[in-house]
């Protein structure tokens, strides 16, 4: 069995948004029963509404913030439905992609 | 995608944006209620307003014409005006819920009547310990505290009908899953599930804003459960919701859409009209470029508009140089004032990093004994407050302490002032003044550790350092420090009043501004502080005392905060500052005053403490009531010039900032917290009744959190009625936050473009820009990005180049 052989497909999704929304997303992923997440603020870069500097001294609320999760593929579907509903509202980007980990344990996979 | 209790819970929260921040009255905090429509260009978030609730982002258009008819908006100012029309309207779908329909087709009252039961259950579920028996299964949440006690409810009876208990017990336990039953039972189609929970909100969005303010999705999800299953109980299960009740958004009956227009242009002429007196104003100013001599004092004031005829007659009376910052002196800090818990101290912005604790200062006289002393009347006063909430403890209390507290409350009403000084008086001989410090290091910290930020102790010296030179880079004072440096946060003081708070600190999250000022003074007063900003390229003399006040701007009295930490070698200056401080605070207390009704001119100052503590008074200030711009750039811009407490003013000083860096922190940071408050009092002066929070002498604390006008109903958001207008007549006069700024104009292209958020409020129109200075003359930034040349200077007409954005490509 080679290395990429042992691993365990799973989806990724990555989110950027405001600050003052990622509170909201982690609340989906953790209803969505992912196990854990990762949570970058102050991030910056360019997208659909201009450049964003992610030096802001005094405003956590509009400095953006990138979330990203990987749970089991049966459980991406709900899960990216939800996020696509927010981010009809707001402003924010969703990827989603596939990827492999090598301890489904962790990610709520239950190994026999 | 089906509706299933976990895409529910995603509508909910989705929905939720478009909800006016609140926050609780106790720490009132200025917002745009419109908040979460700000990625609309105003005048579509305008038509939203009308036809979703019928409210409007405009004065009445009768008012408009007064104003025109006395010269307030000029025939030059609305032909410039119309010149910058634009409408493209943007709209949302707007639907009507299963209740709001079926009282359209039969004449009923069934929305309104789920409304109440729904508030009654909000105002329980929230209460924060203002009622004496706590709700019993809250820890069920609201739906599953409702479920389990509704059947026991015999408004529930009167709203449903018999049987009413049966179908209660029958309904999941689980808010989420009750909630999509409905919506699937009902009918209510996929593409409108958010739509719909917004309508839900639109019925009490006070209540859904307080729940929203948890951050927990539970809470909005539990109100939809328990709104949807109760329209559920009293309609008809024939009754099924169709994409007939979903329109698409025009205003409709509501307000016409070609009114919106015109007052979009009233309102634009209004604004063009203030934009142009303030620049006159500036540009006329003769201008000195330095003061005669150095100040032997500089004064670090808060943006708050209150702090600019303070300023001003400050500068007036003696040599004394002003500067302005945002009034949280740039700490993200936690303070937990002496045996207080922590509350936040800096704009809901902006997320707290270190908790800072005052405690008595043990390297002081007496502190001890003086704080013992201090528990005793502190617990015998909370144990007066807590007599008047208990059922049966009244009673007694007012025959044991009636004969005393009886001719205090005769005399609070008919002598105010008198009664303020007695208790005064009173207060200070029994409870002798604690001398205190705040905690600023991080416990167990030798002081010296990483910059980690830190939640719950203070901070590391390094950090210390880092916010010190933030502070000092941001309001420009890097040189040339005066021997002293007092640093001014601001309070008020008011009576009887459950909207202290706002006003308060904005800055400082409707806090006062003292323990921050405190702070900072004790961060830079620190030699191994001033060692690091040495290294940082800050030299602070020996010679230099940073010294913390808090102005009142209820009485415009100003007070020296641990002057028993300051070396007697500064005594004799801050002896006369504090003099000069009471002279320009009578000035200014005297001019302010002239604009509050019922005034005694001939003793300003005394009316203003009497209005401090006068329990029946509605107006004890007018706040930031006719806020209209910031202003930022060096004090020469505006030193001399009467903006009549109307201009937020941060310094800044261009020459020192070549890569903007500074200039990008102010604009991020207080321009937006100006914007929020500039729209809190815009909102609740165009349309009280939506926006604001009603008529003081109607009001009703609830739950510890807000206020009914009455007795029940919606929580109330927004600013009472007496914050903007008195007797019939409006005092201020609502206006989008112009901002000022001397700068290039090619910085100022490169912040906004790096900026999306700033670049949203002013291409929407949420804002305004003019840039420039008084010698090369003024240019607005229009919303399409070109440059506008306003009154004044010589500037050259021809538009700048600018960058697009992805959008614009």
């Amino acid at each position: 069995m080679t290395g990429q052989q042992r691993l365990t497909p799973m989806t990724r999704i990555d989110v950027v948004v405001a600050g003052e929304d990622a509170g909201s997303i982690e609340e989906l992923f953790t209803a969505a029963d992912a196990t854990g997440f990762t949570s970058v603020s102050n991030v910056s870069g360019l997208g659909h509404g201009g450049h964003h500097d992610g030096r802001v001294l005094f405003n956590d609320m509009d400095a953006l913030t990138m979330l990203f999760t990987v749970v089991p593929d049966h459980r991406a579907d709900d899960l990216i439905d939800a996020l696509s509903v927010l981010l009809e509202e707001r402003p924010g980007v969703m990827f989603v992609s596939q990827t492999a980990v090598g301890r489904p344990g962790y990610f709520g996979v239950v190994e026999e | 995608m089906t509706v299933n209790p976990f895409t529910a819970r995603s509508s909910a929260l989705a929905a939720s944006v478009a909800l006016p921040r609140t926050f609780p009255i106790g720490s009132f905090v200025a917002t745009n209620p419109l908040h979460g429509l700000e990625h609309r260009s105003f005048e579509d978030a305008a038509r939203i307003l009308a036809a979703t609730t019928g409210a409007s982002a405009y004065l009445p258009e009768h008012d408009y014409e007064r104003l025109h008819s006395i010269g307030r908006i000029t025939d030059s100012d609305l032909g410039a005006a119309r010149s910058r029309q634009r409408s493209t309207p943007d709209l949302v779908p707007v639907v009507r819920t299963l209740t709001e329909r079926h009282d359209d087709d039969h004449g009923t009252d069934l929305a309104d009547r789920v409304d109440a039961v729904v508030a009654k259950w909000c105002a329980v579920y929230l209460d924060r310990g203002q009622a004496s028996w706590d709700l019993p299964h809250r820890e069920l949440g609201l739906f599953g505290a409702w479920r389990s006690l509704a059947p026991g409810d015999p408004g529930l009876a009167r709203l449903v009908g018999r049987r009413a208990r049966r179908r209660v017990a029958a309904l999941p336990t689980n808010a989420a899953q009750a909630l999509s039953d409905v919506v699937r039972r009902r009918g209510i189609e996929e593409m409108y599930v958010a739509d719909y929970f917004r309508a839900a909100y639109r019925r009490l969005p006070g209540w859904a804003s307080a729940l929203a303010r948890s951050g927990d999705s539970d809470d909005l999800v539990a109100y939809l459960a328990l709104r949807l299953a109760l329209e559920d109980l009293v309609l008809d299960p024939e009754e099924r919701w169709s994409d007939t009740d979903a329109t698409d958004g025009s205003p409709g009956d509501a307000i016409d859409g070609d009114v919106i227009e015109r007052l979009a242009l009233w309102q634009e002429a209004l604004e063009l009209g203030y934009r142009n007196q303030l620049l006159q104003t500036l540009t006329s100013q003769p201008r000195s470029t330095r003061p005669a001599s150095e100040p032997q004092v500089q004064a670090v004031f808060c943006i708050d508009v209150r702090s600019e005829g303070f300023r001003r007659h400050l500068e007036d009376v003696g040599s004394y140089a002003t500067i302005g910052f945002a009034g949280f002196f740039g700490l993200p800090i936690r303070v937990a004032q002496l045996e207080g818990e922590p509350v936040a101290s800096c704009p809901v912005i902006v997320e707290p990093r270190a908790t800072v604790r005052e405690v008595p200062d043990v390297d002081a006289p007496s502190a001890a004994r003086a704080h013992d002393h201090h528990d005793a009347v502190g617990s015998a006063w909370a144990t007066r407050h807590e007599e008047k909430s208990a059922p049966i403890a009244p009673f007694a209390f007012a025959e044991a302490a009636g004969w005393v507290m009886g001719p205090l409350a005769a005399l609070r009403t008919f002598a105010p002032r008198a009664a303020a000084r007695l208790a005064e008086s009173a207060r200070r001989a029994a409870e002798p003044p604690i001398l205190t410090v705040m905690q600023i290091d991080r416990p167990g910290s030798d002081h010296r550790g990483d910059a980690t930020p830190g939640g719950a102790g203070g901070m590391t010296e390094a950090e210390q350092v880092m916010m010190a030179h933030g502070a000092l880079v941001t309001m420009s004072l890097t040189k040339e420090f005066a021997p002293i440096v007092l640093l001014c946060g601001h309070r008020s003081t008011t009576a009887n009043n459950p909207f202290a708070a706002s006003l308060d600190c904005g800055a400082c999250a409707g806090k006062a501004g003292g323990p921050n000022a405190r702070v900072l003074a004790e961060m830079l007063n620190r030699p191994r502080v001033r060692d690091g900003l040495t290294d940082a390229g800050i030299r602070i003399p020996d010679t230099t005392w940073f010294v913390a006040g808090e102005h009142d701007t209820t009485t415009d009295e100003v007070r020296i905060l641990d002057r028993h930490r300051m070396p007697s070698t500064h005594h004799d200056r801050l002896d006369r500052l504090e003099r000069d401080l009471a002279v320009a605070g009578r000035r200014c207390a005297a001019e302010r005053q002239s604009l509050l009704p019922g005034v005694d001119t001939q003793a300003a100052a005394e009316d203003a403490v009497r209005r401090a503590g006068d329990w029946a008074e509605p107006v004890a200030e007018w706040g930031l009531a006719r806020n209209a711009a910031v202003v930022v750039g060096p004090r020469q811009l505006t030193a001399g010039c009467d903006l009549e407490r109307r201009v937020f003013l941060h310094s800044y000083d261009p020459a020192a900032d070549p890569d903007g860096a500074i200039l990008g922190t102010i604009l991020t940071g207080p321009l937006v917290v100006g914007h929020w408050i500039s729209s809190q009092y815009y909102f609740s002066t165009v349309d009280p009744q939506r926006f604001g929070s009603g008529t003081k002498p109607l009001h009703n604390v609830v739950g510890g959190i807000g206020v009914y006008e009455g007795v029940g109903g919606d929580l109330r958001m927004g600013l009472p009625l007496e914050s903007v207008a008195f007797d019939g007549e409006r005092v201020h006069e609502p206006l989008r936050l112009l901002a000022v700024v001397q700068a290039p104009r090619e910085r100022l292209e490169q912040l906004i473009a790096a900026n999306s958020a700033v670049a949203q409020l002013l291409r929407n129109g949420w804002i305004r820009l003019v840039v420039g200075s008084p010698e090369e003359g003024w240019a607005e930034r229009l919303r399409d990005g070109n440059w506008e040349r306003c009154i004044g200077g010589t500037l050259d007409d021809a538009p700048l180049e600018r960058s697009m954005t992805m959008e614009e490509r």
